[in-house]
């Protein structure tokens, strides 16, 4: 089941503390609440944490949501702000650097040696993260639901709460920051 | 527009499929005949655009949903914990509420008051008793600086006897 199909009656029971129903809710979402979390918090680790204080916030706060809004764009606004309160607190760069290398030693999921395309899988990943860690966390977190999450402006301004033409100028600076890292002037 | 103009749609709404149909053509007929904004435009999408929309989608660890599920418990039983002291509040009677609420005012009340009328009663008390105790320790002998009989009327006069 994907996030955007969660039936309001699971939601609701889920708001009630009901937590089978949470667990179900949890299916749901834990990809993509953990995609963003990554793709912000630019490590495992750190990407745990916020997913986790992610999904305790959505238990907490589930009974006052208004469902006025999209429960996923809802979601984004958690999940965004869990990870970039995370990466503030930053277990920082070498942490990060220290990760890709075990990477490339050990095979990302840690059962076998590092395989051909598993080596390339790290080289890309690295450099999605060098490109990612060029921006501020504001432009990041714009960046990542634009590019990686693929949302409307409309639906970023929402999930991140600030205006449209924010949205533009963020992912404008964002944009030519990378660009200039690519060698523009 | 400029290039300069048509540039900065190029890397937001262009990229980003946000203009209406009539724009985005224009945009189009404008790069169809500009080198300069179709280098730009694939500039963009070759290094910056396309690298993250390739990104691979991460998968939750297997042991996440453990971790969320322990701190779910922690916090509805911090949750009853604190229902339960909330509870206690809610079913106590409004009228004890406001008697308890009287009974602490009086009794500040009435500490105050003792306090004040202590320091005010030591303040008054002490010179009188020093006085009393320095006329009782007078002797004759200590006037013998004036005449004899002004002595014994200024002795009798403080010490009363």
């Amino acid at each position: 089941m994907d996030i955007r199909d969660i039936p309001q009656d699971l939601l609701q029971r889920s708001a009630q503390g009901d937590k089978e129903a949470f667990a179900e809710l949890y299916k749901a979402a834990s990809g993509f609440i953990y995609n963003v979390a990554y793709r912000i918090a630019g490590n495992r680790e750190d990407a745990q944490e916020a997913a986790q204080e992610a999904f305790l916030r959505i238990f907490k706060y589930l009974k006052s949501f208004k469902f006025q809004s999209s429960f996923k764009t809802w979601v984004y606004r958690i999940t965004v702000n869990a990870a970039l309160t995370i990466r503030k607190k930053a277990r920082a760069e070498q942490n990060r650097q220290v990760e890709f290398q075990e990477n490339i030693l050990t095979g990302t999921a840690g059962q076998e040696p590092a395989a051909e395309n598993e080596i390339e899988r790290s080289l890309n990943e690295k450099k999605i993260s060098d490109l990612l860690n060029t921006l501020n966390p504001e432009q990041r977190a714009c960046m990542v639901l634009r590019e990686i999450e693929g949302l409307s402006y409309k639906e970023i301004a929402q999930a991140l709460n600030i205006n449209i033409n924010t949205v533009r100028t963020r992912l404008k600076r964002a944009r030519e920051t990378l660009l200039k890292r690519g060698g523009d002037k | 527009m400029n290039c300069r103009k048509i540039q900065s749609i190029i890397i937001t709404d262009y990229l980003d499929r946000e203009l209406d149909e009539q724009t985005r053509e224009e945009i189009e007929r404008h790069m169809n005949g500009c080198q300069a904004c179709r280098s730009y435009k694939q500039r963009l999408a070759t290094r910056v655009v396309e690298p993250l929309r390739q990104a691979a989608r991460m998968e939750p660890p297997a042991d996440l949903w453990l971790r969320v599920s322990e701190a779910l418990d922690k916090e509805v039983v911090e949750n009853e914990t604190i229902d339960l002291g909330a509870s206690l509040v809610v079913f106590r009677p409004q009228w004890m509420n406001a008697a308890l609420v009287i009974i602490m005012l009086l009794c500040t009340i009435l500490a105050g008051n003792y306090c004040v009328t202590s320091i005010l009663g030591s303040m008054s008390r002490h010179p009188a008793q020093a006085t009393v105790e320095f006329a009782n320790n007078l002797e004759l002998s200590e006037f013998s600086d004036i005449p004899n009989e002004q002595a014994k009327t200024v002795y009798t006069n403080i010490t009363g006897g």
